[in-house]
């Protein structure tokens, strides 16, 4: 039995190409990383904002950040950052946390500076209004209704016009409701928008940029969360705030 | 810089601004080197004399294994049928929402007798039963759990009628 021939399409010829592409020199317009870097105070110091000095042990200790649910619900993702169980509660090591959180408070900082567009986020009852007052305070935007994945991902339909989706999203929890993820930790991940998520002991970290594991329910901790990040955003703005002051009286005396 | 602080006992003890100098350096962990060395991510030094730690205890400084080993949760082991002390933080009609130190809040109804004098602020005496009222149902995956300690209300803190010393 023979197999008809298909049939192929034919290809535009060069004059009837709708798009024509500019001649552009390979080098022209960019500027090697490490050049760029070297320029940049802010990136000489690996903690240049000192977000280190926010915070100790104690204080994540007296606000109860080590406490996570029962090892019935812990997700095995979260091994590497816990300390151990008491009873069946899983405790963080509150060492390690400590060092996520400084990242990732770094970061935010950072973003902060470079006058990033920040979103918090999260779903828990007990906590949506200081995370959306702390969002007020810093001048910057929260979510914590409900989530529909087209903002994220079919933004320029949904808000009917170019939309700039936001630098950073910052999740005081990563649950939407105790058995399901909040969407949005996958959305941000596919619009590659970096993500800083407080990660309990039942919430995956997998796709989160920067997890700070730790407790997530108890109001006290969510507080102790929101303040340090406000210090940091704050501390980002406050420099770029001077930086351009600084900048535009350089400018003025020149004139 | 503010002056030593003196207390009653004559004994002297660092002021906070000037032991914070000396703290940052174990408190930046970025370089490589720390995470590569294997010590705890704070850099805390584990120091056995007794100055050493009552003054790491004073800055702030202590590791996390300290606190822990010292704390009430510890210290109380199984949680089960211990009398905790909490503090009424919001109240829906009959319906007290206890906050005693955990991770979660226990809802206890209003007792019958004598009801009207728990109100908002008010401490209370708890008999625990568990931390986080969590458990594996048939055919499920994980533990589904409903975000509260489970423990009866005893009566307010200091009536000698709960039982109280």
């Amino acid at each position: 039995m023979s197999i008809p021939a298909i049939k192929l399409k034919a290809k535009l010829k060069p004059e009837e190409q709708q798009v024509v592409f500019p001649e552009r020199k390979p080098t022209e317009n960019i500027v090697p990383v490490r050049e760029l870097v070297a320029g940049d105070e802010t990136l000489q110091n690996p903690d240049y904002f000192q977000v280190h000095e926010l915070f100790t042990v104690k204080d994540l200790f007296d606000a109860r950040v080590h406490l996570g649910h029962k090892i019935g619900s812990m997700d095995p993702h979260m091994k590497p950052f816990i300390f151990g169980t008491r009873f069946d509660t899983v405790i963080f090591d509150l060492d390690k946390t400590a060092f996520h959180l400084r990242q990732a408070l770094n970061f935010a900082a950072h973003i902060a500076y470079r006058k990033g567009v920040i979103l918090f986020v999260t779903r828990s009852a007990a906590t949506m209004n200081l995370v959306e007052r702390t969002a007020l305070e810093v001048g910057e935007y929260a979510h914590t209704k409900d989530y529909d994945t087209k903002i994220l991902t079919n933004s320029t339909t949904f808000f009917q016009g170019l939309t700039r989706l936001p630098d950073l999203i910052i999740l005081l929890s990563t649950l939407d409701t105790v058995l399901a993820q909040h969407k949005i930790v996958a959305d941000a991940a596919k619009m590659l928008i970096p993500t800083i998520g407080i990660v309990d002991s039942n919430c995956v970290p997998n796709q989160v940029t920067y997890p700070v594991p730790g407790n997530d329910d108890t109001p006290c901790a969510v507080e102790l969360y929101c303040k340090l990040i406000k210090e940091a955003i704050m501390r980002g703005k406050n420099r770029r705030k001077l930086n351009d002051s600084q900048q535009s009286k350089a400018v003025e005396t020149k004139e | 810089m503010r002056n030593p602080v003196a207390s009653a006992s004559g004994q002297k003890y660092l002021s906070t601004v000037k032991a914070q100098r000396l703290a940052p350096r174990f408190l930046c962990t970025v370089s490589a080197n720390s995470e590569a060395s294997g010590s705890t991510e704070d850099g805390v030094p584990s120091e056995r004399g007794s100055f050493a730690r009552a003054f790491n205890k004073y800055t702030g400084q202590e590791s996390f294994a300290k606190l822990l080993r010292d704390s009430s949760l510890i210290r109380m082991g199984d949680p089960e049928k211990k009398l905790v002390e909490g503090v009424i933080y919001h109240i829906v009609e009959d319906d007290l929402y206890i906050d005693f130190g955990g991770k979660f809040q226990c809802v206890c109804l209003r007792p019958l007798n004598n009801g009207e004098v728990y109100t908002l602020g008010k401490k209370v005496r708890l008999l625990l039963h568990d931390m986080e009222l969590s458990t594996r149902f048939l055919g499920a995956a994980t533990d589904l759990t409903i975000l509260e300690a489970d423990a009866t209300l005893l009566g307010l803190l200091g009536d000698r009628r709960s039982g109280s010393k």
